[in-house]
């Protein structure tokens, strides 16, 4: 087919003419990347980055529990092999590895040997990047086998402060507490005041656990107490507070009007129930 | 074990808000005025540096204002391991943590600085042992 321009202008023919032409190359191109897509795909080689040996690592240790297959999922990361590390997983959950230890032995040490592999420059932010993702891409094919049970009267809103990112540790805190029967509502990473308060007055949850990872959040974390506290209808909740910066600085949870801290799920699952009992 | 320190007065810090972005870019022009940086940095020295300033700011107050000296521990020792990767070594970072010291003298009011100074010493005198020097 010729386009023709109403006109007849010739300069107006020409752009027309063109028009056809790169639209004919186009379609060329297509089917030329439509017959490649019909061959299959060459198989990438991917490896561990080179400049990384097990002297690098801090947090796995051979003697722990699930010490294998927390070495193979942290290859398959390393090696940006998303789908070979899920397969790892699912295939010890098949095995009959509890959630639970996939959690505290395989996916939170890799984690953190991720985090000590950026800081210690042996990979780059956007493969630390990389892995967290695919982590939690890894948490989220657990969790038609997670929300299963039956879960009980308490519930918990978990949430990090307005600016702060770092959420992987508050929604493995926040599953944990599902396995242990609560209703949990997970807010996620930098979530504004009003949003935390607006949704705890909707829930009335009994507890709000509080993520900072960043020692710059810390006021952050205290406006928000403060904010719940001048709430009426969300005053009463227990605020448990918790991530990298109340661990690493002691007594902080204090200072920021919290009720409590725990390092860990365990911790915080034991003081939260304490902290609601009925008197 | 260090002494607990007071947390800084809500004047203090304000003064401190209003001043840290000068004080940030005083430290850049000096270090790019009196250093090679870029042979250690790279070509992307200046920028490097004015984005540790700006670190260094938020933490500085973030223990200022809680009293918190862990978190100025917790960030050198982070740094140990972490800056080197930037090409920035530890005297580095002493030498600018020195001028950053200065600056904020030069920017702010004597009694506000003098709030302030027992943080700054602390942060060189913790940076001078991490870089293995005496400080007088």
């Amino acid at each position: 087919m010729v386009w023709r321009a109403m006109d007849g202008h010739p300069g107006i023919l020409l752009v027309f003419e063109k028009t056809e032409l790169i639209l004919k190359k186009c379609a060329a191109s297509s089917i030329g990347s439509l017959e490649r897509h019909t061959n299959p795909r060459p198989k990438r080689e991917n490896a561990v980055p080179q400049n990384i040996t097990h002297d690098n690592l801090r947090f796995l240790t051979p003697a722990a529990p699930l010490a294998n297959l927390a070495m193979g999922y942290l290859e398959a990361m390393l090696a940006r092999e998303r789908n070979r590390a899920t397969d790892l997983v699912m295939a010890a959950l098949d095995g009959g590895a509890p959630i639970r230890d996939i959690y505290l032995q395989v996916l939170q040490p890799v984690q953190y040997e991720i985090g000590w592999l950026w800081q210690s420059g042996k990979i780059t932010v956007g493969h630390e990047h990389y892995c967290t993702n695919a982590t939690q891409l890894v948490m989220s094919l657990l969790y038609p086998r997670l929300f299963t049970g039956e879960v009980g009267a308490k519930r918990i809103l978990a949430t990090c402060v307005e600016g702060e990112l770092h959420e992987l540790g508050l929604r493995m805190l926040s599953d944990f507490f599902e396995m242990d029967g609560w209703n949990t509502d997970y807010l996620g990473a930098n979530t504004p005041q009003d949003a935390v308060v607006s949704a705890l007055e909707e829930k009335q949850a009994d507890v709000l656990a509080i993520g900072a990872t960043m020692h710059y959040h810390l006021e952050e974390v205290e406006k928000l107490i403060d904010a719940i506290r001048r709430s009426d209808q969300a005053k009463a909740v227990k605020i448990l507070v918790g991530g990298y910066t109340f661990s690493a600085v002691d007594n902080l949870w204090k200072q920021v009007g919290a009720d409590g801290t725990a390092r860990d799920a365990d911790q915080a699952i034991t003081l939260a129930n304490q902290l609601t009992e009925k008197g | 074990m260090t002494e607990p320190m007071q947390p800084v007065s809500e004047a203090a810090l304000t003064a401190f808000d209003k001043a840290h972005s000068q004080v940030e870019v005083d430290v850049v022009e000096r270090c790019m005025a009196e250093d090679d940086s870029a042979s250690t940095m790279g070509p992307e020295a200046e920028k490097k540096i004015r984005a540790g300033l700006g670190f260094v700011s938020k933490m500085l107050r973030a223990t200022m204002v809680y009293g918190a000296q862990g978190i100025l521990n917790d960030q050198m020792d982070w740094g140990k391991t972490r800056l080197p990767e930037y090409g920035v070594s530890t005297d580095m970072v002493l030498g600018n943590f020195k001028r950053y010291t200065d600056a904020l003298r030069q920017r702010l009011p004597d009694e506000v600085f003098a709030e302030i100074a027992p943080y700054l010493d602390y942060m060189v005198k913790m940076q001078a042992e991490i870089a293995g020097k005496q400080q007088p």
